[in-house]
């Protein structure tokens, strides 16, 4: 770790989600210790923030996870609705259309395999060899889900090939990681995806084979191709090339005893006799042998192969082509130790060995094993800012530990706008997830309000309807009021509706609650009312609402003076619209509080234990008293008019 | 963020990723061992402890900005000081959220208390629920965060008593609802060395608890309640108690493990200046050989060939394939390097 203090300290870490490490210098001291002085303070010493490097979210991959991740629930959809037999075909076919754009012919037990290639690039031009089969898949068509990861290689070579260092190699990479998903991919369709009747894999396996080892095929059509047609000249057959024979073992190794065939009749001798008992019954000297299955001459070839399971394969075929799934475990083990041995195994090797393994306990462990890395991709791809949902869509699909893993990792995404907190809330609701949901919305909330944005904290507050959050909004909202006798985001709190609900259960006739502020947000909707009725010219409304305001005892004691003072700006129209009644109620309101003295708005609100704040009142007390004397000399005036009036009706 | 010296020091990330001091201020007259964060949901909440022989709960507060729609002034007020401890405050962690808002500490002299605020929204009170006295100095402490229900609130305690014959150094305590009190149910007799640092990894689903332990090594540990052995009194169930991992790769005192969110990967990091990251494996198959990058895999020898569905977490293997990089980093002049 870089840092002054290498020699002193040692490190710790701590984790911050979801996968970033905080690292930093650390020297541990016991309790026990006197408090001894700091010998190397002050210092520059860091703490660093360590993110791990993750390939898959590179983004010539996102297209790739995306359009898997639809496979994936695809993949679902049918296991959970078709039959057994039906699924299966489906997703066979899926995936095959998930492995690239060519179309397989399955074939039953004996018969030999049609593969068809397209060229992809300049590196691999697979060969055609007709012969009938006996099933057809029709050939995907463009639209669908096909060729994930074969278009996702193709976009990473041709990126390769315009990149530079350093991004070069980690293109490489990833081509190399891809490919090989592919590989092992197709092994487990074989093993996993595809019903073989009789459980004879041995056809597919070597279909598995051929179809990544593919040079010695490539050599028989190069020389195929450069036509050795005249025999007559001694020496001048295909066997000069200086790979014939090679190329031969190796068709035979995997067989493709077609192409073998068609090898050596260009061999000048074909037309002799030994070559046409050798072409009748496909047998050479080397080759003989191994078709009898003999060890010796097996061991000879094996240098021909370059990994054990070819080696596996073209034993198999010439030894025991009957054999069946769980019974590669074993051939696997014998061909491992003749080559390399066990300590000498990369990784595409173990996990090969893994997936032949596995099939002896396929039925114990794979839901488990399933889960378990789904878990782990789904948790991985919740760590992406974009790829979230694609995780959270993958640990949907893990029965046991999914839920509780999203319900982990939701609250802990980052919310830095608006569309992602909606979001997260809107996943969060989906499944019930409603701890999510108000932590998320109280989380916006609070963020809101610091920001000085209180109607957007208002809305946030609606959401969780977290009474008490909004009370407490309400309570600012009314403080603001009495500070510059403007709403701040009138609109919103006109238009509250039911939500004002949120934090008041009484009607707004009701007795005053033990809580100001639970009541406080109906307050504010029914004193918007006030206002709107007050700027239509509906006065006697107006007033008849003020009134009832009043005598239910809604309004926080802060807010007094200025419920008040709209009174007066009431009062002092020439229309009587308070009669005595009302007056007889602004009086003794205005009575209470001068009595009870007028309330500083800003400590109102705070428990009793905190320290008071920034103690200012908002306005000074002879300030107050004058207020307080206009609205009694207005109320009283009203009070006479209104007696008078009622006494003449 | 936290700092350390006599200070504590709060940082906060914009959003282009960049840290920036939002805090600092004195927290104690002694040195401040540890740092801790209260749930989001409680507010911007942050508790140290001390040397000074208390721990102190601080929260953040944003006053009135000068121009609406700026935000305004934010600095950290102390809210309650914990001051019963006769002796220094070794560890401070707030509980699992659905307890409630509480706080536990534990003392050099042995004693761990456990704080509640009855009143969320009133962080200047909190009265003191439970004290329990073990015999040891004590170290640290680790809540276990589970998720479940139906497991009773545990806690784990560390000590860091050097005698090896004075037994086993971690103990769990566990709430009974029966007679409403803590009581310990079990002292992990196999670790003699001094604990410096405990974690109880976060449960998503599994049956068993995990509590990693940093000692002269770092340890795992597996706690599985048993059914149908619950304490007539208490209502406790006993728990089996297995040692799953212990791995001397820091070939020095740990210091100091850390489980990440979803409870699957462990950092560990100790004397020599390494942080080393542990994942679980899932290993259904018998054999593992060891693969190419000269790694050695854990090997077969105690796990059966099928696997049953209680012990899943079988072995634990280092991980050597992520490559980790450098974000960004930090530094202040001021800053001390140790709490």
């Amino acid at each position: 770790m870089p840092g002054a203090v290498r020699q002193v300290a040692g490190g710790a870490a701590m984790w911050t989600p979801i996968e970033n490490l905080v690292v930093f210098r650390y020297k541990h001291v016991t309790g026990h210790l006197q408090e001894l002085p700091n010998k190397s303070a002050p210092n520059e010493a860091k703490i660093h923030e360590v993110r791990p490097d993750i390939l898959l979210f590179d983004p010539m991959i996102r297209k790739l996870i995306n359009e898997s991740n639809g496979t994936f629930l695809e993949g679902q959809k049918l296991m959970a609705k078709a039959t057994m037999s039906e699924a299966r075909s489906d997703l066979l076919k899926m995936s095959k259309q998930y492995r690239g754009h060519r179309h397989f012919f399955y074939i039953i037990i004996f018969v030999v395999v049609l593969i068809i290639f397209s060229q992809v690039n300049d590196d691999r031009i697979f060969c055609r060899w007709a012969l009938p089969a006996r099933r057809v898949y029709p050939i995907p068509s463009e639209g669908t889900i096909r060729a994930i990861i074969r278009a996702c290689l193709e976009n990473l070579q041709k990126e390769l090939e315009r990149a530079s260092e350093p991004r070069k190699a980690t293109l490489s990479s990833l081509v190399s990681i891809f490919y090989n998903i592919e590989f092992l991919w197709h092994l487990c369709e074989i093993l996993y995806v595809d019903a073989v009747p009789g459980d004879i894999v041995l056809p597919q396996l070597l279909e598995w084979i051929r179809f990544h080892f593919f040079r010695c095929e490539r050599r028989a059509t190069a020389i195929i191709d450069a036509s050795y047609i005249s025999m007559e000249t001694e020496g001048n057959g295909a066997e000069s090339e200086p790979e014939y024979w090679e190329t031969m073992i190796g068709l035979v190794l995997q067989g493709q005893l077609e192409a073998t065939r068609a090898l050596l009749r260009l061999h000048s001798a074909a037309a002799t006799e030994p070559f046409r008992s050798a072409d009748f019954i496909l047998k050479t000297m080397p080759t003989f042998s191994l078709l009898c299955g003999d060890k010796e001459a097996f061991s000879e070839v094996k240098s021909h192969c370059e990994t054990w399971y070819q080696y596996m394969a073209a034993w198999l075929l010439y030894t025991e082509p009957t054999v069946k799934s769980f019974d590669l475990t074993f051939h696997a083990h014998q061909c491992i130790a003749l080559f390399r041995g066990l300590d000498k195994l990369n990784t595409t090797d173990v996990i090969i060995l893994a997936l032949l393994e596995a099939d002896l306990q396929k039925v114990g462990v794979a839901p488990r094993l399933h889960e378990h890395l789904l878990l782990e991709y789904g948790s991985l791809l919740m760590g992406h800012r974009s790829l979230w949902q694609v995780g959270a869509s993958y640990l949907d699909h893990c029965p046991t530990k999914g839920r509780a893993c999203l319900e982990r990792i939701l609250p802990c995404l980052t919310l830095d706008t608006e569309a992602r907190a909606l979001k997260i809330v809107q996943v969060a609701r989906d499944r019930n997830m409603n701890d999510v949901v108000l932590a998320t919305c109280k989380l916006m909330a609070m963020k809101s309000y610091q920001r000085q944005r209180l109607g957007n904290a208002l809305t946030w507050t609606f959401r969780s309807r977290d009474s008490s959050m909004a009370g407490f909004l309400a309570d600012k909202f009314l403080q603001m009021y009495c500070r510059d006798s403007t709403f701040q985001s009138s609109d919103l709190l006109h238009n509250m509706g039911t939500c004002m609900l949120v934090s008041d259960r009484l009607t707004f006739l009701a007795k005053k609650t033990t809580n100001e502020s639970d009541s406080n947000l109906l307050f504010i909707g029914k004193y918007c009312e006030f206002h709107q009725l007050f700027n239509v010219g509906e006065y006697r409304n107006a007033a008849m609402l003020l009134v009832e305001l009043l005598k239910a005892k809604l309004a926080p004691k802060y807010f007094l003076l200025t419920l008040l003072e709209d009174a007066v700006a009431l009062l002092e129209s020439n229309d009587i619209v308070f009669n005595s009644d009302d007056t007889h109620e602004l009086a003794s309101c205005l009575d209470q509080l001068i009595e009870d003295g007028v309330v500083d708005v800003k400590t109102s609100c705070l428990p009793k234990e905190y320290p008071e704040q920034e103690n200012k009142t908002n306005v000074e007390p002879s300030e107050i008293k004058k207020r307080l004397v206009l609205i009694q000399k207005v109320i009283a005036r009203n009070e006479s008019k209104a007696i008078i009036h009622e006494e003449c009706l | 963020m936290k700092m350390a010296g006599y200070a504590t020091k709060v940082w906060d990330q914009d959003e282009q990723g960049n840290w920036y001091m939002t805090g600092s201020w004195k927290a104690h007259s002694g040195s401040v061992w540890k740092v801790t964060w209260a749930h989001p949901e409680f507010g911007q909440v942050v508790a140290t402890c001390s040397f000074d022989r208390t721990a102190c709960v601080w929260e953040e507060i944003v006053g009135e900005g000068a121009v609406p729609g700026e935000e305004g002034l934010r600095h950290w007020v102390r809210r309650t000081n914990l001051v019963d401890s006769r002796t220094s405050v070794t560890d401070v962690k707030f509980g699992p959220k659905s307890m409630g808002l509480l706080v536990a500490t534990c003392s050099a002299d042995g004693i761990v208390r456990i704080y509640e605020a009855p009143d969320i929204m009133n962080l200047a009170q909190w009265t003191l629920q439970h004290e329990m006295t073990l015999k040891l100095s004590c170290s640290c402490l680790s809540w276990n965060p589970s998720f479940n229900r139906l497991h009773p609130p545990m806690l784990a305690v560390g000590s860091d008593d050097t005698n090896s014959s004075s037994g086993g150094k971690v103990f769990i305590y566990e709430y009974s609802e029966n007679t409403h009190r803590w009581a310990k149910t079990e002292t992990l007799s196999t670790v003699t060395d001094a604990v410096h640092d405990i974690s109880f990894a976060p449960n998503l689903g599994r049956s068993f608890h995990l509590l990693a332990i940093a000692t002269k090594d770092v340890r795992i540990v597996t706690l599985k309640p048993l059914p149908d052995s619950s304490n007539a009194q208490s209502g406790l169930m006993k728990l089996d108690i297995q040692m799953t991992a212990q791995f001397d790769d820091h070939y020095s005192i740990v210091w100091r493990v850390c489980w990440n969110i979803t409870g699957t990967i462990l950092a560990s990091s100790g004397d020599d200046g390494c942080v080393r990251l542990w994942k679980g494996q899932f290993l259904p198959f018998r054999v593992l050989p060891v693969v190419g990058d000269g790694t050695q895999a854990q090997g077969d020898t105690a796990t059966p060939a099928i696997q049953t569905p209680s012990s899943v977490v079988a072995g634990l293997n280092q991980t050597s394939t992520a490559r980790y990089y450098k974000l960004g980093t930090i530094s202040n002049p001021n800053q001390v390097p140790w709490h």
